[in-house]
């Protein structure tokens, strides 16, 4: 292959792992930006989306739905459903521990990421989940570079919701109240913004947009297992701190930077050491700018 | 309007008030005074349902209020204005003035009220699309007013309004409450400038070590030896 053509086909996959990365870190961020809390649970959330994606596109399939029917509506199944579980762990595991410190509530978090990996591999089995249909393969060429439909629907979707996350946030009264709250949540009240709402409102987008993650990444790779949370979930939250954590656009542009980033390393170093490229880069990133790509410094709360 | 009866709350692991009675008449500015942790504060978050009472009660015309959130509280049109400011720096003049007006849904009366709080704040206007985290502290002050006014409050309650700063917003910052009351809005005031604060009071409550020590009328309390002494200093 020539090195030119190699170049822009790492480009390519490493723009599709970034945005997978990216609609992950934007619910560490937003739960961060918020609560101050780094909800280790989250990766387990990103796959439990994956398998009630595969599940529901299964039962679609199944019931005689077309592919291109069937996929979109398993898209959004995973993103309801998945929603509805980061809703329950904020009341479960997280509200009740809203005014005990910062430490209660991290314990929490990764008591719940056991939880939710042995319930899956009780509920599922250790096995690979596949997912029913086969759609990697296709996809075309462009000059040396070759990009599957999959990934072109990955980058889309990833687009889509990264721009409407931003109107919601910009734009919206809930978005504009969200904003709020992670920055005074006692001003916020005062305002009359229910606090306690917005938080919960925060855990079920930011599942969702994971849940929406873990499906697309089932239809890359073909399968899922219990323990993908773990790998997906540490990378996503390294994506958050790159870009700032607890800054939205930051969690897009880190997403992308990683992926791109570890996929260059796997081009030209070798497989193995994407990993290492990825952390060494988390490492330098929180010596030379700790606040992040895009993040800036805020001052302490008065 | 609002009444306070026994009441008691804790700040962390104190017991910051001691069983407050306070009244506030409608349409009328009531001041409290006291020194630097005398509960002032407290009692101003205790009304907006941020402190949670140990025993006691708090109604507004009649009807209780206390353990509603805080939420509710401001949709009964009772209004903070905190110490400190607490304007959200990382949004613009124009959307912390909207979210003031965060639990109204009458776009016509919000773009009323919005170009009514830009006449009294004239210094706001220009800086609409301005990022309020580079306002000057006074500024920070007036967008605070400005904001809580956008909730179309009926009970304002203003926590320290003239604190650290110049002579000349103390001045503009006073004249904006009078003119806020002109408009029917009834005043709970807490300010360290007990002077100007009496001036324009029509009631006035002391408070000291978590209870009210005194009861009166501004200008009796502004002849009171005790007031005198401890927050008037030698004038």
């Amino acid at each position: 292959m020539i090195p030119g053509g190699q170049f822009f086909q790492q480009i390519v996959n490493g723009l599709t792992v970034g945005a997978v990365y990216a609609l992950i870190a934007l619910g560490y961020t937003m739960v961060y930006g918020i609560i101050e809390l780094i909800n280790f649970a989250h990766g387990e959330i990103y796959m439990i989306g994956a398998y009630v994606g595969t599940i529901a596109a299964a039962l679609l399939l199944g019931a005689g739905l077309p592919a291109t029917a069937a996929i979109p509506l398993a898209i959004v199944a995973a993103a309801a459903i998945t929603g509805l579980y980061g809703l329950s762990a904020e009341r479960i595991a997280y509200r009740p521990l809203r005014k005990a410190g910062r430490l209660a509530p991290l314990i929490s978090a990764l008591g719940l990421s056991i939880f939710l990996q042995q319930y899956v591999l009780l509920a599922q089995g250790a096995r690979d989940k596949v997912f029913p249909e086969e759609i990697t393969s296709s996809g075309f060429t462009l000059g040396p570079v070759r990009v599957a439909f999959v990934q072109v629907l990955i980058l889309a979707v990833a687009a889509l919701l990264m721009v409407a996350l931003q109107a919601f946030v910009r734009r919206t009264r809930m978005g504009r109240a969200m904003r709020c709250a992670a920055q005074d949540p006692v001003m916020a009240s005062l305002v009359g913004v229910p606090v306690d709402r917005v938080i919960a409102l925060t855990f079920i987008i930011g599942s969702a947009l994971a849940a929406v993650a873990g499906v697309l990444v089932v239809m890359y790779y073909g399968k899922v297992n219990y323990l993908a949370g773990y790998t997906a979930g540490l990378k996503a939250f390294t994506a958050a701190v790159l870009g700032g954590i607890g800054n939205i656009p930051g969690a897009m542009v880190g997403g992308l930077f990683l992926g791109v980033v570890e996929s260059l390393a796997a081009g030209y170093i070798g497989g193995e050491y994407k990993d290492v490229v990825a952390f060494v880069m988390l490492v330098v990133v929180l010596i030379v700018r700790p606040q992040g790509l895009l993040g800036v410094r805020v001052p302490d709360k008065i | 309007m609002l009444e306070l009866s026994g009441v008691r709350a804790n700040y962390g692991a104190i017991e910051a008030l001691k069983g407050v009675d306070l009244e506030v008449k409608k349409g009328a500015i009531v001041t409290l005074i006291g020194s630097n942790g005398a509960g002032k504060s407290t009692a101003l978050m205790a009304v907006s349902g941020l402190r949670p009472l140990s025993s006691g009660r708090i109604t507004l015309e009649g009807e209780p209020i206390d353990g509603l959130p805080p939420e509710a509280i401001v949709a009964r049109g009772v209004v903070q204005v905190p110490e400190g400011r607490r304007i959200f720096t990382r949004m613009s003049v124009r959307e912390n003035l909207l979210m003031g007006a965060f639990l109204r849904r009458d776009r016509d009366g919000i773009a009323r009220d919005l170009a009514r709080v830009l006449d009294l704040f004239p210094l706001l206007r220009d800086r609409l699309k301005q990022n309020a985290g580079t306002l000057s502290g006074g500024e920070q002050q007036m967008l605070a007013i400005a904001r809580a006014l956008m909730g179309r409050p009926r009970l304002l309650l203003l926590d320290e309004p003239s604190l650290g700063l110049a002579p000349s917003m103390v001045k503009a910052i006073f004249d904006i409450i009078a003119e806020i009351r002109t408009e029917g809005v009834t005043l709970l005031l807490v300010e360290q400038n007990v002077n100007r604060a009496l001036r324009i009071a029509d009631d006035g409550y002391v408070l000291a070590t978590g209870a009210v020590v005194l009861h009166d009328t501004p200008s009796r309390l502004l002849q009171n030896e005790d007031v005198k002494r401890a927050y008037l200093g030698d004038e």
